[in-house]
């Protein structure tokens, strides 16, 4: 008997790094972004909540505060999903030029593969990567998949969306970072994951997906300056699909967790603030509507806005606030944090049938 | 303003290869289908029409007259496209498992490339193709990409909510897959050069058998065991959708465009209930009658079953067409139509004109 479970959470890289290493996308910002004028990154500059996040310790403090509150909140995530007992859990993800690239950029595309496996404690340079847990970098984190996968993308064409699918990776190995973390912090414990995963990407970062290869930095050709890339799908349109998968596996014979995976406005995605905090404002305003059940709000707001905001991933909350608006859930908050410093205001919550 | 103007063509694979060589679709399922009965591979049990096409010499002249009719054809839609004076020439084309697979298959692409190079007369094993232009194996081709409209294009698609799938570069296949590639060079069938841009959409055609069958006629199998079925194409209601939106993103930009869907109909290899040797000739008469009739609508109604069929999976790149032509509110000219049971599939040329 099909049921449907929603969960909304992050997949901030930060939680992976020690917090001693001080590695935010901050402290890179104010060590290699060169459009940012220099009185900016002197933090006299900031706004004072930034500022006393930052104390006097570069964030240290603040970072343990807000992993103790996370960890906290993807424990009590867990349980919900090990209550609910899903046959599979469909993850919602942005591809940030990982897996999709020049050859296609799909706008979704559903990861129908047998199996993932994942060596995410390889740093970027194929050494070790500093991680909490002190896994070693050969360490093989394998996932499986699920023939609701192919159903679900069958069902998805015959209603009219124009996914791609795939049965095996492209570019990235394993799985990219959206649909990993997530995982990894659903292990925080690391007692094992044992669900099968329906990674579901979408291409959220638009017109600047290769532009600025999913990253705050646009490329040259020729020292000049790339083209934009044809936009992300609309906050309207990954509602629709997101309503479409609901109603495709409400039809299903499978339990299935239904988990919106990103961040909400990202510092380095936000112009209007020189790259350096997010926009908390129009976070605020999102997780109002959001605590509401209001999801009729978000349904008609434009890509532009989308962008100005940084809130780009937040187009994988889109796709969930779809589903839970055509199965009528309100979401129970299991937190909210605002933060300046740390890139990303995150928001953890559960709809529960 | 933008201008428009509709083309349907083929891309048959069989004008590159000289008659002589007799290397049709049907002799290699004669040849290599252990799923055709052996009854059925001795032509008495043939239709007689098929008999009468497959002759004393197993099909050569009929294939000669075969090509006539097509280069008849395929001239008059060049001298058409060259009188428009196209800025950019978009081509429907089905994708057979060349560049995307399992890595991706995407159910539309926009191919956003600056150029496309091809080489037609290299087969996959590193051999020479014989070819009736009797041009070296390497031979290159180069055609002009349409890159800012081609993202102009798809970025008025995913707005108006199609979720199209856009590309900068080859993935898996170098240059162009053969339903791009032909359909350049029989348009330029006597060879004197084909200079307006190009941008090729990928359509998945091959539904739920493009991975299974690799966009042929066998099943492939694994450990012993037959691949399930991949998911479906989009459905000819939702080809007809882009078609219709295409027209009306291209209708509002400055270019001037040449709309073609490059297929033929029905397919002999892709309609077992023929037992893979003939094409569903009576189908793809309710759908040439239709399209005469420029009654579009009909068309719109056809179900991905019954496009399966009547292995008329590559009536899909039409189905683009026809959407575009209901938009902008046009009947066809039809140049010539070409039945066949013998020659894999039957060939429609039409032009859309303004």
């Amino acid at each position: 008997m099909a049921e449907i479970l929603g969960v909304g959470l992050t997949h901030s890289p930060s939680l992976i790094s020690p917090d001693e290493l001080k590695n935010y996308s901050l402290t890179r910002a104010l060590k290699s972004n060169d459009r940012i004028p220099a009185e900016l990154k002197d933090p006299a500059s900031w706004p004072e909540p930034m500022r006393a996040e930052w104390g006097d310790d570069e964030g240290y403090t603040s970072a343990k505060k807000q992993r103790v509150k996370l960890a906290d909140g993807f424990r009590r995530l867990r349980a919900e999903l090990d209550a609910f007992k899903p046959d599979v859990v469909l993850v919602w993800g942005d591809d940030q030029y990982e897996n999709f690239k020049e050859d296609i950029i799909p706008t979704f595309c559903i990861m129908a593969y047998d199996e993932f496996e994942c060596r995410p404690m390889v740093g970027r340079d194929g050494g070790q990567r500093p991680n909490v847990w002190d896994e070693p970098a050969d360490k093989v984190f394998r996932y499986q998949g699920h023939d609701a996968s192919r159903y679900l993308a069958g069902a998805l064409l015959e209603a009219g969306f124009d996914i791609a699918y795939s049965y095996k990776p492209l570019h990235q190995p394993g799985l990219g970072h959206a649909f990993l973390n997530t995982l990894l912090y659903l292990d925080y414990d690391r007692k094992g994951f044992d669900y099968p995963v329906i990674p579901f990407s979408v291409n959220c970062y638009g017109r600047n997906v290769i532009r600025n290869r999913g990253g705050a930095i646009t490329q040259m050709v020729n020292g000049v300056e790339m083209a934009m890339d044809p936009p992300g799908p609309s906050p309207k349109r990954c509602m629709e699909i997101g309503a479409a998968t609901a109603r495709a596996l409400q039809a299903s014979p499978w339990r299935v967790a239904l988990i919106a995976s990103s961040s909400w406005s990202h510092a380095f995605l936000t112009p209007k603030n020189w790259w350096l905090y997010p926009d908390v404002e129009s976070d605020l305003a999102r997780f109002n509507e959001l605590k509401a059940g209001n999801y009729e709000a978000w349904r008609n707001i434009p890509n532009s806005q989308i962008e100005d905001a940084g809130q780009q991933e937040m187009l994988n909350w889109m796709c969930l606030a779809g589903a839970m608006s055509e199965l009528d859930r309100k979401p129970e908050i299991i937190a909210f944090l605002q933060t300046y410093i740390f890139n990303s205001s995150k928001c953890l919550a559960v709809m529960k049938p | 303003m933008g201008e428009i103007l509709g083309v349907g063509t083929t891309h048959y694979p069989l004008l590159i290869s000289p008659d002589e060589d007799r290397s049709f679709p049907l002799t290699r399922t004669l040849r290599n289908n252990t799923n055709v009965p052996e009854a059925m591979k001795i032509p008495t049990n043939w239709p007689e029409a098929m008999r009468v096409e497959y002759g004393e010499d197993k099909g050569f002249k009929s294939a000669q007259k075969h090509r006539e009719r097509l280069l008849k054809g395929f001239r008059e839609i060049r001298t058409a496209i060259d009188d428009f004076k196209p800025d950019i020439v978009l081509i429907w084309g089905d994708d057979q498992y060349e560049n995307f697979k399992e890595d991706i298959i995407p159910a539309f692409c926009v191919l956003a490339y600056d150029q496309f190079e091809g080489t037609p007369f290299t087969n996959r094993d590193g051999s020479y193709r014989r070819n009736v232009w009797g041009e070296p194996q390497d031979k290159s081709f180069v055609y002009r990409g349409a890159p800012q409209a081609g993202r102009a294009l798809a970025g008025g698609l995913i707005e108006e909510g199609f979720d199209i799938a856009y590309s900068y570069q080859p993935l898996h296949e170098k240059g162009l897959g053969h339903a791009f590639l032909n359909t350049l060079l029989y348009l330029d069938y006597d060879r004197k050069g084909f200079d307006h841009a190009v941008l090729p959409i990928a359509v998945n055609c091959y539904g739920s058998s493009v991975i299974r069958n690799r966009g042929g006629a066998i099943t492939q199998k694994v450990n012993g065991v037959e691949l399930p079925f991949d998911p479906p194409s989009p459905s000819p209601k939702r080809c007809m959708e882009l078609g219709a939106t295409t027209a009306r993103v291209l209708k509002d930009s400055q270019y001037r465009v040449a709309l073609v869907a490059s297929s033929s109909w029905s397919h002999a290899f892709l309609t077992p209930k023929n037992h893979w040797l003939w094409p569903d000739l009576e189908s793809d008469r309710s759908r040439f009658e239709e399209l005469s009739d420029g009654d579009y609508d009909a068309w719109k109604q056809i179900s991905t079953d019954q496009i399966e069929d009547a292995g008329q999976q590559e009536l899909l790149n039409w189905m683009c067409l026809a959407g575009a032509m209901q938009e902008t509110g046009r009947k066809p000219e039809i140049l010539d139509y070409v039945e066949t049971n013998v020659f894999n599939s039957n060939k429609c040329l039409a032009l859309f004109n303004p």
